[in-house]
């Protein structure tokens, strides 16, 4: 472990600056707080969706996340916020920790860890955000840590299952895993082994107990849906993997290629790591969102692999004399040292960056709609935006971030109109949509423009968003209605009248 | 080819098995045959020109910028065989060939090591990666030059050095897909240091990457080959925002079917079976696939022969025990047979989805056809760049085609912001004097130009042509 932590100390301060200085990245965090203050006003976890919606109130819901959001409707105020994120990437680094730990106790040298580390954590790049996905991972590492024990401290697992099944959906993997486990190790021993036996019975106890959650038997239910869910192709992170995803080519892609070289003639003595390194390897060349579960999987694999393939990576000889215990006592403080030190360095570094100033999900356009009068009936070109209208007491939402629970007709209409597909135009006075955010310049912005005369008319416009409300009811209230905005609409019909 | 002969027989009926499912495979997709017509119109151009023009022609909006001579030699082949009698069906006969040649020359890398059911598992998993480019209008020069040139490295000769040059030579001079060639050249050498190669094998695969880097300056382009090759290809997401690229998008069947199971074969199996050498090229492979799905069946070309000697080696017993294996062996043929057949029979079955959609796709030159008698047509843009190689073909000026990988950059963000109706398309269609635009219905940018007058002019299944307002029906 002891160059791991100069590793984990630069993620850390890349996950730490992310989480709580940019909370701006993740549209979901707005209607996960909203639903966490709903749980405590009302006293029960809601099971459909709202009036927050107006295109599909009363359709099933499962909030898996209920748990995230109750702790983050608390983490109100700047110390609240930070002790939050801070936790959250906490989560990353400690899920990280424990997949390295996991390594070093599988045989696993220094060396050959960081290597595996580093495309490990760039693995988590992409997911990582304040999100309920990485509260997860520290479980799938623990309960993996767990599976590989010999003694009766394996069957924590079961409990590791439960409470990965109250915090995220990913809990299904529990089963899963324990089962491949348990196959691989029934090949591998020629026969039901006591390992098999635990291994088996800690596949039976994980599926029962990821029903040990308010939604029981649903969250499973739930996940399992997922698999072949057509939502999955309107969704960006359901996206099939390839080169243009950075933490697929800098992360998973090199713990695949090295799993591919080194990793198997160890996986034919054990069909057990095998059975989990296709499996992932599936997930991983399915979806993008799970390049960081790959990372978190294959690195105690790979990493024990790699050391004895390769004489580079082989552990270095105990210590012979009082010297060198002496210096590897030193080395043992002075690296995680360095690595806080690290840490800070890059952390400042972050925090004094541009970055946390863009607005990229159309917060400021969204905060706009304070303004208008009357109830506002919302569209948002990227339905992720809408996550941060959920909850507003003028505004319903035609989709939002919490996606899954809206049917199938819902989202072909939603395509429909971001999309400009035939009869948008219907779909939208069908749902009697007043309110629509979109970014500036996008064929949908150039179609209310171009449409017909007066009948959508831009309430604000930044450098990227642009809001359009349709002007039959004579929206706006503030005296302020807006010369700038008539100046704008005019532009903006000028300018896509012009050719 | 070793073993007995028995065994041989089992190899060549099965590769006749498969070779007969690739002819089936390239004889249902003809209709596809836009690339071809262009690339028999350019090598008429240049035969007509009795030269090698190596800007592109006033064809395209790239006019005068270097790239016109990428793919000269394959574009004169072109010509001359669409000049015969049998038309542009002589691009089926030379997708089948280079096919086939690719199956053969792995088969044969892979007889050469391993029993022949083992040898026909390679050819099948080289079969399934290329499924989506069995049709003339495929990446069918990738196909046999990647299987020769890799077949060439593997002879660890000088005669082996001499065919890697002249491969890699006429590689480079019929398709951009040459510039692979120094790629596995230099994988290669790369991985024979991390290995124990004697010294006068080093030396060779040393001279192979040299002459293979040379190769890439034997074109008429020049130095400008590497970058404009390297560009058309598109790797690793290159000019993505201009045409979907990824392999599940272009090749879904090969990814879903061939190339995720060849992943997991390379988890199972391993790729250091015959040392480090292999398992550079195995990656180098597999990463080039994962950037293109046009590049799809070099991860079976290389690969499959490495997994089959893995998996030949997972069976190696003691040498008292051979006799039994062969035997064993022996019993298993009816069931290879019977995977062979499974194979491909259940290949072309998923096959035939992709084969309507080629049937679709000679809608394009059906709709634009009509423009190419127009004279009021000055330039026409395409949302699919490959519907404007047929356009070029009909005489037509276009904004870009298939060769966009190559044009300049303001042409390829022009195209990117046309087809998707970006901020700016209009000012673009104005400075570009584009009087056309083939579109996919039911897009954002039809609602645009329906919104703005342009006028329908012809819609055809896949594709809906409109003309700028004022210019008529």
């Amino acid at each position: 472990m002891k160059y791991a932590w100069l590793v984990i100390g630069v993620l850390a301060a890349q996950f730490l600056a992310t989480a709580i200085a940019f909370p701006q990245v993740d549209g979901d965090l707005h209607w996960q707080r909203w639903l966490g203050r709903a749980i405590v006003e009302h006293g029960a976890i809601p099971r459909a969706l709202g009036t927050e919606t107006f295109s599909a109130p009363g359709s099933p819901w499962t909030p898996q996340e209920w748990l995230f959001s109750l702790a983050a409707s608390r983490a109100t105020g700047a110390i609240g916020w930070a002790l939050f994120a801070g936790g959250i990437a906490l989560c990353a680094l400690v899920a990280l920790a424990l997949a390295s730990w996991h390594a070093e106790r599988r045989g696993a040298s220094p060396r050959a860890i960081v290597v595996c580390l580093v495309p490990a954590g760039l693995g988590l790049f992409a997911s990582f955000g304040v999100r309920v996905q990485v509260a997860a991972w520290p479980l799938l590492a623990l309960f993996l840590l767990l599976l590989d024990l010999e003694g009766p401290l394996a069957f924590a697992a079961i409990a590791v299952a439960a409470v990965w099944s109250n915090v995220h959906a990913s809990a299904m993997l529990a089963p899963i895993l324990a089962s491949a486990a348990a196959f691989g190790t029934f090949v591998d021993d020629r026969g039901p082994s006591p390992a098999f036996r635990r291994r088996a019975i800690i596949a039976v106890g994980s599926a029962i107990a990821i029903c040990a959650n308010p939604f029981g038997v649903g969250l499973p239910a739930y996940a399992l849906s997922l698999f072949n869910s057509p939502l999955k192709g309107y969704i960006v992170e359901w996206d099939v993997t390839n080169l243009g995803h950075t933490s697929f080519v800098l992360g998973a892609l090199p713990l695949l290629a090295l799993a591919c070289i080194v990793a198997v003639p160890q996986a034919c003595r054990s069909v057990r790591d095998l059975v989990v390194l296709v499996a992932f390897s599936y997930l991983l060349l399915s979806a993008a969102r799970n390049i960081a579960l790959f990372g978190l999987v294959a690195l105690p694999i790979v990493a024990p692999a790699l050391t004895r393939a390769f004489a580079f990576f082989a552990p270095s000889p105990p210590p012979r004399n009082a010297r060198e215990v002496r210096a590897e006592r030193i080395a043992g403080i002075v690296m995680p040292a360095i690595g806080v030190m690290l840490a800070l360095v890059v952390g400042i570094g972050l925090l004094r960056s541009g970055e946390r100033t863009k607005d990229t999900l159309a917060a400021r356009a969204i905060g706009s709609l304070d303004s208008l009068a009357g109830e506002r009936r919302l569209f948002c070109a990227d339905f992720a935006w809408c996550g941060l209208a959920v909850g507003k007491p003028n505004v319903r939402v035609f989709l939002d971030g919490r996606a899954d629970p809206y049917p199938l007709t819902v989202w072909t209409d939603f395509d429909r109109i971001a999309r400009l597909r035939p009869s948008w135009r219907e779909a939208l006075a069908r749902y009697d949509v007043d309110t629509i955010v979109v970014s500036k310049d996008a064929p949908l912005d150039q179609a209310l423009a171009l449409g017909v005369p007066r009948a959508w008319r831009s309430t604000y416009a930044d450098k990227n968003f642009r809001v359009w409300v349709r002007v039959r009811d004579q929206p706006s209230t503030s005296a302020a209605a807006p010369r700038v905005l008539r100046a704008r609409n005019s532009r903006a019909r000028a300018a896509y009248s012009a050719a | 080819m070793r073993g007995r002969p028995w065994t041989n027989a089992t190899f060549v009926t099965s590769y006749a098995v498969i070779a007969l499912a690739t002819l089936v495979a390239i004889a249902r997709s003809t209709p596809e045959l836009d690339r071809c017509a262009e690339n028999a119109f350019l090598g008429r151009a240049m035969l007509s020109a009795s030269g090698i023009t190596r800007e592109f022609g006033p064809e395209t909006a790239a006019m005068s910028a270097p790239g016109g001579a990428i793919g000269w030699l394959g574009n004169v082949v072109h010509a001359v065989l669409v000049a015969t009698p049998v038309g542009l069906a002589t691009c089926s006969t030379l997708a089948a060939v280079s096919a086939l040649g690719c199956f053969a020359l792995v088969g044969l890398r892979a007889r050469a090591l391993v029993p022949a059911p083992f040898a026909i598992a390679a050819v099948l998993v080289t079969f399934a990666l290329s499924l989506d480019a069995l049709h003339p209008g495929g990446s069918t020069a990738i196909l046999f030059f990647a299987a020769a040139f890799v077949a060439a490295l593997d002879l660890e000769t000088w005669v082996g050095v001499v065919l890697a040059a002249i491969i890699a030579v006429a590689w480079c001079n019929v398709d951009a897909s040459g510039v692979l060639a120094p790629i596995f050249a230099v994988a290669s050498l790369v991985g024979r240091c991390f290995g124990i190669s004697r010294t006068s094998s080093l030396r060779k695969a040393a001279l192979t990457s040299l002459v293979a880097v040379g190769a890439l300056l034997a074109t008429p382009l020049g130095l400008a080959y590497p970058y404009l090759a390297f560009a058309s290809l598109r790797l690793a997401g290159t000019f993505s925002d201009t045409v979907g690229w990824a392999p599940f998008e272009i090749a879904p069947i090969a990814y879903r079917l061939g190339f995720t199971a060849l992943v997991f074969a390379a988890l199972t199996l391993g790729v250091r079976a015959r040392g480090p050498r292999d398992a550079t090229l195995a990656i180098v492979a597999i990463v080039l696939a994962l950037s293109s799905g046009a590049l799809l069946p070099i991860a079976a070309i290389v690969v499959a022969p490495t997994l089959a000697v893995a998996a030949a080696d997972l069976g190696r017993r003691p040498a008292r025990e051979r006799k039994r294996d062969v035997a064993a062996t022996i019993g298993m043929v009816p069931y290879f047979v019977a995977l062979v057949v499974v194979t491909v029979v259940g290949s072309l079955v998923v096959g035939s989805r992709g084969v309507a959609d080629t049937a679709r796709a000679n809608e394009p030159q059906r709709s634009l056809r009509d423009l190419a008698r127009r004279s009021d047509i000055r330039r026409v843009a395409c949302t699919e760049v490959e519907w404007c190689d047929g356009a070029v073909a009909l005489g037509l000026r276009v904004l870009a085609d298939d060769r966009i990988g190559a044009m300049p950059i303001a042409v390829r963000r022009a195209q990117a912001r046309i087809s998707r109706a970006r901020i700016g398309w209009r000012v673009d269609v104005g400075r570009y004097g584009i009087d056309a635009i083939a579109t996919t219905p039911h897009t954002a940018l039809t609602t645009l130009l329906v919104e703005s007058g342009w006028t329908r002019v012809s819609h055809a299944g896949s594709v809906a042509v409109f003309v700028r307002p004022g210019r008529g029906s």
